[in-house]
């Protein structure tokens, strides 16, 4: 069941323990935006300014968590994590400092209107998010390589 | 007491040492040019002392400690190091890059003080960059870009500075005011070492030139101790003249073309 992720189990019963826990480690996750920062210009640049193997497992460990919390109720709903941080580090810039928290609240919006398309285009059909997502995903990676091919 | 000590390195890629057993020091205040041959392991020296590159054998020690055994961050903050590129440039404004430099100064739960932001503007400053902090590093022309990057170097460390060709695509004005730079912050007291390209630069602003052939150290001392016919010329196999730079009286060489030689 690729791509079949939806939202048929959002409750506001598990509102207050999905929140907990993303916040807490998002929170977390931020403190790491500097390591971030600097990992982006490469592997030797990041050791000469003193980030750690041990820094990179620590955010490996709080990603994976964090995607793990998610698909945990949500199911495999992909792209999302591709297309999202990419859009907003073009309009906020590439310091993850801002762009952690825009990439949350931005995927957040994008799948609240991907659910919202895949209730409403089929009717009285549903599809799932992800379907859609995916569909946008696909869209969106042909217009990449296409602006690419321009230059 | 020698600041930094290579003792028997050998060092290189998996499987391959490129150096063979090198043992040199570095004294605080120096400014070494680090020359010779291509693929004669000049980069592979730098990020050797650097710790991007661990030795296969030997040891390298910074202040007399062994750098395996000191701190990844309070090494970060002695010395600061300009690669020759970047695997990957985001795209960070003039001012955010700078302010990476203080990355080894602050914890995660830490904020940038005033103290801090001092540093930064001091150290866009003296690299004379101040005017481009808020445009895109993607944008900048090479000498930009390369002065940009010793700024960031600045607001990590003015104590050692280590710079893999840093002037190597620049052009002649650019290249000296590089060289300059480095040159002042060394007056202050900040150590450099150099890999260079240009022997006539190295021996215009070094006080000491280190040449590297085949992975061995081929020759090491003052500019007119090294740069010397006999030198150059089995350095580079090639046929070489030295003469005395008229304003510097500093050694200065250039390579003799082969039509002269066969058209006598």
């Amino acid at each position: 069941m690729w791509l079949m992720g939806d939202f048929s189990i959002a409750r506001y019963a598990v509102l207050p323990q999905m929140a907990a826990f993303s916040l807490v480690l998002m929170g977390f996750s931020m403190l790491y935006h500097r390591h971030l920062n600097i990992l982006s210009f490469g592997a030797d640049f990041a050791k000469n300014l003193g980030v750690t193997g041990a820094d990179v497992r620590t955010i490996f460990w709080s990603a994976s968590l964090l995607a793990a919390v998610s698909v945990s109720l949500a199911g495999v709903i992909g792209f999302v994590g591709l297309i999202i941080p990419h859009i907003c580090r073009n309009i906020f810039g590439a310091d993850h400092l801002r762009l952690m928290p825009s990439a949350a609240l931005g995927g957040g919006i994008f799948l609240t209107l991907c659910d919202t398309a895949g209730r409403t285009v089929a009717l009285p059909y549903e599809i799932p998010a992800g379907v859609i997502t995916g569909f946008a995903g696909g869209l969106f990676f042909l217009l990449l390589i296409g602006r690419n091919s321009e230059e | 007491m020698n600041l930094i000590e290579l003792r028997d390195v050998c060092a290189g890629y998996p499987g391959a040492d490129v150096l063979k057993n090198i043992s040199l020091s570095f004294r605080a205040g120096e400014f070494t040019a680090l020359i010779g041959p291509n693929g004669a392991g000049k980069s592979t020296l730098m990020k050797t002392i650097a710790g991007n590159i661990i030795p296969s054998s030997g040891a390298v020690s910074f202040n007399g400690t062994p750098l395996c055994s000191i701190d990844a961050a309070a090494f970060a903050r002695e010395v600061s190091v300009v690669h020759q590129t970047m695997e990957n440039i985001p795209p960070f404004s003039v001012t955010e890059f700078v302010r990476l430099g203080r990355f080894p100064h602050l914890s995660p739960f830490t904020l940038e003080t005033t103290g801090d932001t001092g540093i930064i503007e001091n150290a866009m400053e003296r690299a004379g960059v101040t005017h481009l902090r808020n445009r895109i590093l993607m944008q900048l022309s090479g000498g930009e870009l390369q002065l940009v990057c010793i700024a960031r170097a600045l607001a990590q460390s003015d104590r050692v500075i280590l710079l893999d060709e840093p002037i190597s695509h620049l052009d002649i004005s650019h290249s000296v005011g590089v060289m300059d730079l480095l040159h002042s912050l060394n007056e202050k007291g900040t150590t450099v070492l150099a890999v260079l390209h240009d022997i006539n630069i190295a021996s215009d602003y070094c006080h000491r030139i280190v040449a590297l052939k085949n992975g061995e150290v081929f020759a090491s001392g003052t500019p007119a101790e090294v740069i010397d016919y006999r030198i150059i010329e089995r350095l580079f196999d090639t046929v070489c003249v030295v003469f005395e730079n008229p304003i510097t009286k500093k050694p200065y060489t250039f390579p003799v073309p082969g039509y002269m030689k066969s058209g006598q």
